[in-house]
């Protein structure tokens, strides 16, 4: 028998597992999800709003950081301008 | 925020993206996405696996590296095929462990595994014969025969799918072939 003949007597004979159709058990998608939900949070990240919020909330305690720097900053370079000499009259 | 019959409107892309989200929508997308594959993925483990049980928990541990692997912000191209992957290895390694403990405690069971029962009716069935006989063949060769006849892979995918070259992948699948057909006119001459 050719490899091509069996080939296809193969994939026939295969044809009735392409049309088998499995009963997955009831809620299979809310048990996975459930199972994902654990395992993102027993990683470290927790997915939920308050992840979010918390993020958002280190954002801007960061940029508060920056502003408060920035303005230390111009507090220390201001007296160097007031020392610069008046234009003379 | 989306109702789940809004997202099993969505295709596969636009649900990505959504689960890679972290909120609600992010679950519920996620949700969709389970809902809608979940029947071919559990098959396919079935057929690897032999066994119902075991083939919902692999297909759940598959589904649950896709979400971390997704909030981690793994790009993907082609959800099947990436959660083909990830069940393939997970299945083998299932295989591979199983087979460890078996040596470990001596146990007299057969390489192809636990068989699968034939239904009570329509033994003489093509399902039925495939149930019977693709527990007889070792684990490799039952594989690539599911990947090339039910999932209906090329050789070159199932070459890249399994990290093996191009000509071990036409090997493997030739002598798989070979010992299923043996086995198979064996069935039918014993049936005859």
């Amino acid at each position: 028998m050719g490899v091509d003949r069996e080939e296809q007597e193969l994939h026939a004979l295969f044809g009735s597992l392409r049309e088998y159709v499995v009963d997955v058990s009831t809620d299979f998608a809310g048990r996975v999800s459930r199972a994902a939900e654990r395992a993102l949070e027993s990683r470290g990240g927790s997915p939920g709003p308050l992840h979010v919020v918390g993020r958002v909330l280190l954002q801007l305690a960061s940029l508060a950081t920056a502003a408060v720097a920035a303005q230390v900053r111009g507090a220390k370079e201001s007296p160097e301008e007031e020392d610069e000499p008046d234009e003379p009259d | 925020m989306t109702s789940g019959a809004d997202h099993d409107a969505l295709d596969d892309d636009a649900l990505l993206r959504l689960a890679a989200t972290a909120d609600t929508d992010g679950r519920l997308a996620f949700e969709a996405l389970v809902r809608r594959h979940q029947a071919w993925l559990v098959r396919l483990l079935f057929f690897l696996l032999g066994r119902q049980a075991q083939a919902e928990d692999v297909a759940q541990e598959t589904f649950v590296r896709a979400y971390l692997a997704l909030k981690g912000g793994e790009a993907v191209k082609g959800l099947r095929p990436w959660l083909r992957t990830i069940a393939t290895r997970l299945a083998f390694n299932l295989r591979r462990d199983a087979k460890t403990r078996q040596r470990t405690h001596e146990a007299a069971v057969p390489d192809g595994g636990e068989p699968v029962a034939p239904g009570p009716e329509g033994r003489a069935s093509a399902r039925n014969l495939l149930e019977q006989l693709l527990p007889q063949l070792s684990y490799p060769y039952r594989e690539v025969l599911i990947l090339r006849h039910v999932e209906e892979l090329s050789v070159e995918e199932i070459s890249e799918l399994l990290g093996i070259g191009l000509s071990a992948a036409k090997m493997r699948l030739a002598r798989a072939r070979e010992q299923f057909m043996a086995l198979h006119q064996k069935e039918v001459t014993n049936g005859s």
